[in-house]
């Protein structure tokens, strides 16, 4: 029992770089996902998503800092916290929910300028591959941006926790390509295209800005440590 | 923040969950051990569906196509036609299906696309700001319960509205739910009929009858078809192609357009007529029926009022109580006079003088207009003692010879700008098609002041050839479903205490209409017309609901904002001083962006529906695909969380009973009883629940479960075999005309017969008494007619912004305009113009034509005004709302007074003028919209 203990000790420990990715994931996937949940809740101080995501970030196997999300929040004029989270539930909804012939921008890579018409059966197709199955609620929108960095982190942690080197390589395959072919074609517009817009919060642009640089920085990383897999 | 690897470490050692931390999905089993090398990989294994449901577009295009719906994971992917239809009638007639257009294909992409509207949201802006900020179900419908009770209670229930669009009316289960609603709560429904200038009250006043109309498969079987005032190459995608096939099998196809249109230039002929002069047209073509001897004695002696007795010297029918005074003080007006050419005397007509009077709401099915062996005579002149002295009669007829010679080709080619000669070969042709001679009629002609009188000589034309009534003739507009399903689901075990009223009246109370008659049309019109419109209110003629003022508006399935008339007034004066604006929308629009609460509607596709519609004989189902989007949920449900509300804080409040005075009833509306009585005391839950009450109670529509239906998806009517007419008393659309033409059964009108001779007073006040010509109305100063039509890509203003359909047009609003209008005014093709007259403004692009003929311009309709510089669309220029024609408002005259959806005024959009000037230099950025 002990020895299980240990080995799982020292998996965990081995991994560690590699579960941090997968933890940073999941923290901007919760923060990103709605202004009712966790993005609001974060600055009320009832999670620890922004101590987690500092955590993790200090674990990746590269140099990456959130750290001015935290400025940020910090950066805040003190009030209370309840009318800064719905400061940035309005923005959020003004923003991505509803607008002059719709929200003024999208949540979604299929509503994203210049989308691939395939590009939401590609994501399908992606979650099946590799068994992520969304829930009822989230079914219609696979292309989310909340949803792909819960992809993601489903990738990466597969990838840390994998033993077997074929399985990994494939994992870190299928990152770097859902990464380029998912995420980074536009969330650079995205995350500059909030930051130009006077009714967005300043949380909101930090959030995007943070997720869009941690992008960059994993298809830096997956390309230096992923090998481009042989045909047939 | 002091963090570490050690603390990072920690968490992972003792997190059992080992930070697998998923919200939105979860893991299956093994999947994640298969092999992945590179993209491909992803797209080896075979696609699958999860389901494939049935459904339709749920719009009013009267399409009701019947598609495929594929769906995966609870969205829908694709949808494909559904061609399982039989063919249409005998043997000879092509098919119905496959039935679809560019616009529903769009649709499965449209549904997810950035417009649509997921959550309640609360207004934190001003009032078009678009500063939202989302709220929970729970507050949103408490906050407009509060708000519904103070109202009702200080000001009556029919200061708030609940205004209704076709989007919402089409689909009988949501119709169901509103009619319901409104009828337990008594809010007053400005009905969107007469609100969008689509009611045809010319047939009426000739008919009793709103709609006349087959299926579009009689489009087939008729001879010579006047495609009047409609464009069904372009708005009736699924079904022109009947128009071409009747054509290729010698069918002459006319289409009679001011415009160039698609459907035109595949027609037989086209006749450029002068926009808002059809009715010169109509007239010189009877003069050329008349006069050539082309028509059919008979059946206008037996089913039109044309060989009826008129006094010459009043203008007035011969009736009854003219000749005695017993018949006088027994108020004996509804019988009626011809005389007998065999016997030479005059004659009682039959089936007139029933003894159910007042005539004409009720349908006297033992009487018979049969002739028996009386042979009236069309013209002459005759003494007739009546009981003042001696009066000299004539005949309808002999009227409208009269009438047709003042507007003969001739005299009315100025007018209509079309050669004579093509009038009469147009008349020849339509005369010798007989009884397959039709006319195909748009909406457009509502939408004009005297649009009535055009419609009114359509079916007299139909009259003269004895083509009403039968296969392959008469007017064909659309039919409307017998509404006994809806209104029997609306007043289950509360009764009718319904406040139905023409949104133009209602713009008109609330708008200050009349001053903006006086700055445009001059203070005499704007005085005559309305103190008609007020004495028809003094006599009871039409209800006023909302006196103590309009208060709350709650818009469901419709984009109110968007397509009225004089908008921009209407926005100003009665929009916009709402103390409480409800949009409950599927989609983004400018109405909803001027809420102060919105409530998300699931679109069509996810929700459980039924449609009928009468350009085909089947039922459409809407089998819900898919789950609503977000937090959207149907009208059903929307309005019973709303009601579920009122119940809840009118018993927090104690909130007393309201009596409520109703057209002279009195009921008791206790509001804390709302929720019980909206779902017939829990009985239904759903919309499914409805849809079955609707098949077990709508007659023609065979008895079977909604699951069964739904299985099918779509599923014949009864009685529809062998015959493209309704014809029968089991069918689920209108068939009286086909009864009065061959079981001789009264019409519903006043003479009981199609009744072309009005001798109401306003009626002779106005000489309109028979069908006249009057000139559309212009602003001096304001050289160009504006015209405007559906358009290719939109339905109303459904799919308008849809970026895929916009990148197919100029990739924003643009107007047709006639080049040499355009270079007199040094404008390109592609330039920015400024489109202005006495009423506003608006800025949209140029698109030169040689369709267009000069001193015109033309828009499709629909734009949101949010797709427009400055938030402004046409409707700036369109200053007609307040035009409430004295001769629709009149009543105590049988079948004319107010009838909910028959015959009410409509809102116009046709009678003014305008000009324009460049705005800026352009260049043509067609397809700058990104596919979504």
């Amino acid at each position: 029992m002990s020895q299980a203990l240990d080995t799982m000790h020292s998996t965990a420990a081995d991994a560690l770089p590699l579960l941090a990715r997968a933890e940073v994931y999941a923290c901007l996937s919760r923060l990103i996902a709605s202004p009712q949940g966790e993005l609001a809740r974060a600055w009320l101080g009832h999670a620890d998503l922004l101590e987690r995501l500092q955590i993790a970030a200090e674990a990746l196997p590269y140099e990456f800092t959130p750290a001015e999300l935290a400025a940020a929040a910090l950066g805040l004029d003190p009030e209370d916290p309840q009318i800064i989270a719905a400061r940035v539930g309005q923005s959020f909804s003004a923003l991505f929910e509803v607008g002059d012939r719709g929200p003024p921008l999208a949540m979604r890579e299929e509503l994203a300028p210049g989308a691939n018409p395939a590009g939401k059966e590609e994501v399908v197709r992606f979650f099946e591959h590799f068994g992520y199955e969304l829930g009822e609620d989230y079914a219609w929108r696979p292309d989310h941006l909340s949803v792909l960095l819960e992809f993601m982190h489903f990738l990466t942690w597969h990838d840390a926790m994998a033993t077997d080197e074929n399985l990994r390589s494939g994992f870190r395959n299928a990152q770097r390509d859902f990464l380029t072919r998912h995420l980074l074609w536009w969330l650079g517009d995205l995350s500059r295209a909030v930051a130009q817009r006077s009714d967005s919060h300043v949380l909101l642009q930090t959030t995007l800005s943070v997720i869009h640089s941690f992008i960059e920085d994993e298809k830096k990383w997956l390309d230096a440590s992923t090998t481009v897999a042989n045909g047939g | 923040m002091s963090v570490s690897r050690r603390q990072f470490i920690g968490q992972i050692a003792t997190t059992s969950a080992v930070l697998l931390s998923l919200q939105h999905g979860h893991a299956s089993t093994d999947a994640a051990q298969r092999p992945y090398r590179r993209i491909e990989d992803v797209w080896r294994r075979k696609w699958t569906w999860d389901r494939v449901a049935h459904g339709t577009h749920g719009t009013n295009c009267a399409g009701t196509c019947a598609f495929n719906v594929y769906i995966r994971n609870g969205v829908v992917w694709r949808e494909e036609q559904q061609a399982e239809y039989e063919r249409s009638g005998t043997a000879d007639v092509p098919d119905y299906g496959p039935r679809g257009c560019n616009k529903g294909l769009r649709h499965a992409r449209y549904m997810y696309g950035k417009q649509r509207v997921l959550y309640p949201m609360k207004r934190v802006g001003k009032r078009g700001e678009g500063k939202w900020q989302r709220i929970s179900w729970d507050q949103a419908t408490r906050e407009i319960a509060e708000k519904f009770i103070e109202v009702a209670v200080k000001h009556g229930p029919d200061s708030i509205t609940l205004g209704s669009g076709t989007q919402l009316a089409v689909k009988m289960a949501s119709y169901s739910a509103l009619a319901r609603f409104s009828n337990i709560t008594g809010v007053t429904v400005p009905e969107f009929y007469s609100g969008v200038g689509d009611l045809p009250t010319g047939f009426y006043m000739t008919t009793g009858l709103t709609y006349l109309g087959d299926t579009m498969a009689a489009v087939f079987k008729s001879k010579c078809v006047l495609v009047w005032m409609a464009n069904p190459a372009v708005t009736r995608i699924p079904d022109a192609h009947f128009f071409w096939e009747a054509k290729y099998n010698g069918t002459e196809v006319v289409t009679i357009s001011p415009e160039f249109t698609p459907t035109a230039m595949h027609s037989s002929k086209w006749l450029n007529i002068k926009p808002g002069t059809d009715t010169a047209l109509a007239l010189a073509m009877i003069h050329t029926i008349i006069e050539e001897q082309r028509y059919n004695a008979a059946y206008i002696s037996e089913q039109t009022d044309l060989p009826f007795l008129v006094r010459e010297d009043t203008g007035e029918f011969l009736r009854a109580e003219h000749l005695t005074l017993v018949d006088m003080l027994a108020v004996r007006e509804n019988v009626f006079y011809m005389w007998d050419r065999k016997t030479n005397r005059m004659v009682q007509a039959p089936g007139t003088g029933a003894a159910e009077a007042p005539v004409g709401r009720r349908r006297r099915k033992f009487e018979s207009i049969a002739l028996g062996a009386i042979e009236p005579a069309l013209e002459g002149r005759w003494n007739v003692k009546t009981r003042t002295g001696t009066v000299r009669v004539t005949t309808v007829f002999a009227l409208l010879r009269k009438r047709a010679a003042e507007h003969s080709p001739e005299k009315m080619a100025a007018e209509t700008g079309l050669h004579p000669n093509a009038m009469r070969t147009v008349a020849r042709e339509f005369a010798k098609a007989g009884e397959r001679a039709m006319i195909y009629a748009g909406f457009s002609a509502c939408k004009w002041l005297h649009g009535d009188i055009l419609q009114r000589t359509m079916v007299l034309l139909c009259a003269l050839t004895g083509a009403t009534g039968h296969e392959g003739g008469g007017v064909q507009m659309a039919n409307g479903p017998k509404s006994r399903g809806i209104t029997s689901f609306a007043f289950a075990g509360v009764g009718a205490a319904t406040r139905i009223v023409a949104s133009t009246l209602w713009d008109y109370d609330h708008g200050k209409m009349k001053q903006l008659n006086e700055k445009i049309y001059g203070k005499k019109l704007a005085d005559e017309f309305d103190s008609h419109y007020q004495h028809s209110l003094k006599e009871d003629w039409f209800p006023q609901y909302g006196k103590n003022g309009w208060r709350m508006g709650i818009f469901a399935g419709e984009n109110g904002a968007n397509w009225r008339a004089s908008g921009n007034r209407w926005r100003t004066e009665a929009f916009e001083k709402l103390e409480m604006i409800v949009a409950l929308v599927p989609d983004a629009g400018i109405t909803m962006l001027h809420a102060d609460i919105v409530l998300p509607i699931a679109h069509h596709y996810e929700r459980a529906d039924i449609m009928l519609q009468s350009r085909h004989p089947y039922v459409q189902v809407l089998d819900r695909a898919v789950a609503p989007l977000g937090e959207s949920v149907d009208d059903f449900e929307a309005l019973r969380r709303i009601s579920a509300a009122i119940s809840t804080v009118a018993r927090e409040r104690r909130t007393p009973a309201i009596k409520d005075d109703v057209d002279g009833r009195t009921f008791r509306r206790d509001l804390k009883r709302t929720l019980e009585l909206y779902t017939m005391q829990g009985a239904i839950k759903d919309s499914r629940d409805i849809v079955q009450f609707i098949i077990n109670a709508t007659p023609g529509i065979p008895k079977m479960s909604f699951a069964e239906f739904a299985a099918k998806g779509i599923v014949r009517v009864d009685e529809s075999h062998g015959s493209t007419v309704w014809s029968s008393d089991d069918s689920p659309f209108h068939a009286d005309i086909a009864e009065s033409v061959h079981q001789k059964r009264p019409y519903e009108t006043l003479t009981g017969r199609q009744q072309f001779y009005i001798d109401h007073e306003w009626f002779l006040k106005f000489d309109e008494a028979l069908p006249v010509y009057h000139p559309p109305l212009k602003q001096a100063g304001f050289p160009l007619q504006m015209t405007m039509g559906h358009a290719r890509h939109g339905v109303h203003s459904m799919w308008r912004d849809d970026s895929f359909l916009v990148s197919l047009q100029r990739g924003e609003p643009d107007i047709f305009v006639n080049p040499d209008d355009a270079a007199q005014r040094h404008v390109r093709d592609g330039d920015l113009i400024e489109v202005f007259n006495d009423g506003g403004r608006f800025i949209c692009m140029a698109h030169l034509s040689a369709g267009i003929m000069p001193g015109t311009v033309y828009m499709y309709h629909g734009w949101d005004p949010l797709m427009f510089r400055g938030r402004q669309n046409f409707s700036a220029v369109i200053p007609t709302a307040g035009l409430v024609k004295p001769t629709s408002v009149a009543g105590d005259y049988g079948h004319l007074g107010y009838r909910v959806l028959a015959y009410a005024p409509n809102q116009t959009y046709r009678d003014f003028t305008c000009d324009f000037k460049l705005h800026s230099r352009g260049k043509i950025t067609a397809a700058k919209t990104r596919i979504a």
